[in-house]
């Protein structure tokens, strides 16, 4: 009941509620007294009654203080990770199937951000550098019709919603060398008020490469990237500042924006500065999938009334886009 | 509709002061007690709970612990209210006559005690 109250926030009315129940817990255990004891007059229980009041405000104000103190233990060596808040609902119909065995090593990750503006990354208690984090091979092994394979884990990441983006973009260029090709970022929904997961595949590009190249020998010929893809395509440069307001990203604006330029002969090219927070990417990608999800549904209802069934809704509006770190 | 008794009713002179002394020492000793006792209790079930969450929020508001205070404390105080009393008028009864008198309070007193912890630890759990 009160961990219930605590989520819904009707603290403040339960204070009337609980001063009845103890008045009425005090009549009940001073009514045969009030019948059997002589002495005991209406001016007594007045008395009586007022004392236990006292006291219970009394009570009420000791420890106060030291109260969190077990809790402030435990939140240091596990530390709360404000995950980006979201109204949207993400939906994940159109996910492409990578193995026909579902069963991925999830890791939980989280990602914070220390005094001097460093990430610290944590795995299951454990404090890592990010070169540990990738490196480790965390696999699991396991049978499909009489073939061993081994897959590469996911990591759901619970990183801080004020966290600088193009920060986070250093785990994502390190993960897609390893082989691990989706990453679930935690996202809170208000909707429900549960903790979410926003799905984001990593493809091979250039500029991802870009950064470890100068360590590692050159990648292979065979090695193709997403770039060559969208060679034939027009590209549109779309920078996120613009759609900041407040602070806040214009969902609407975003919505509209893409409601108009969205075809399958564009491609977006996403300039991430470092202002950008985690909170604005995501908000901005959340209206931006909604926006070509809307579009599709359109679709398909007008491809349904036309008698159209050849032509597919994801070669009309397609999720072609890039990013890129300024 | 009032109870009929045949005899008279019991008066603060039956008792001892030394009787009520150490009954509302007993009364504010269980009422301290049992209100630490709640606290302590109910953050390390806190804790243990949210032990099974990942990414789990272990820091309550200052208007939660507030309340939850004032709950404990109001539990605290009506059971050491009622421990008070019934230590006070229990004991070794001189007077047989007055028996009823006694078994009707306690009886009260154990009837609130049993059936209100029940209920709290029932909604509370």
């Amino acid at each position: 009941m009160q961990f219930m109250m605590l989520k819904y926030g009707f603290l403040g009315e339960s204070w009337v509620l609980y001063i009845l129940l103890f008045s009425v817990l005090f009549l009940e255990s001073v009514k045969e007294l009030r019948r059997s004891f002589k002495g005991y007059t209406l001016k007594i229980v007045f008395f009586h009654f007022t004392l236990v009041f006292a006291l219970i405000f009394m009570c009420s104000f000791l420890k106060k203080s030291n109260y969190n103190r077990l809790n402030e233990v435990y939140n240091n060596s596990d530390p709360y990770v404000n995950v980006p808040v979201t109204s949207y609902q993400i939906q994940s119909y159109d996910d492409p199937i990578i193995s026909p065995y579902n069963g991925y090593l999830k890791l939980f990750v989280k990602v914070l951000s220390d005094s001097s503006n460093n990430l610290k990354y944590r795995l299951y208690d454990n404090e890592l550098t990010i070169h540990d984090l990738v490196e480790t091979p965390y696999s699991e092994e396991y049978n499909y019709y009489g073939r061993k394979y081994r897959n590469n884990p996911i990591l759901t990441i619970h990183a801080d919603r004020m966290l600088s983006y193009a920060k986070l973009k250093e785990l994502e260029s390190k993960a897609i060398i390893r082989g691990i090709s989706k990453l679930n970022y935690v996202v809170h929904s208000t909707i429900n008020d549960q903790p979410y997961v926003y799905t984001k595949y990593i493809y091979p590009t250039k500029a991802l490469y870009a950064n470890i190249e100068k360590s590692k020998p050159p990648s292979p010929l065979g090695i193709f990237f997403f770039e060559d893809y969208l060679k034939s395509k027009k590209e549109q440069i779309v920078n996120l500042e613009t759609f900041i307001l407040n602070e806040k990203v214009d969902e609407q604006k975003v919505y509209t924006y893409f409601q108009e330029s969205v075809s399958d002969s564009v491609f977006f090219k996403f300039k991430i500065s470092k202002e950008i927070t985690l909170q604005h990417y995501l908000d901005f990608m959340i209206s931006y999938k909604q926006s070509v999800y809307d579009l599709r549904d359109e679709q398909k209802r007008m491809n349904h009334a036309l008698n159209e069934y050849i032509l597919k809704v994801e070669d009309k509006y397609p999720f072609l886009f890039i990013e890129e770190v300024e | 509709m009032g109870r009929f008794y045949m005899h008279k009713p019991l008066s603060i002179y039956d008792f001892s002061k030394r009787r009520a002394i150490i009954s509302i020492l007993l009364a504010l000793g269980s009422t301290l007690i049992f209100y630490f006792f709640q606290q302590y209790f109910f953050s390390l079930y806190r804790s243990a709970m949210l032990s099974f969450q990942f990414n789990a929020n272990y820091l309550l508001s200052d208007d939660a612990i507030s309340l939850f205070a004032f709950v404990f404390a109001g539990n605290a105080v009506i059971v050491g209210n009622s421990v008070g009393i019934s230590f006070y008028i229990s004991g070794v009864s001189k007077s047989v006559r007055q028996r009823s008198r006694r078994r009707n309070i306690l009886n009260n007193q154990s009837f609130l005690l049993g059936n209100y912890l029940y209920l709290f630890i029932k909604l509370a759990l």
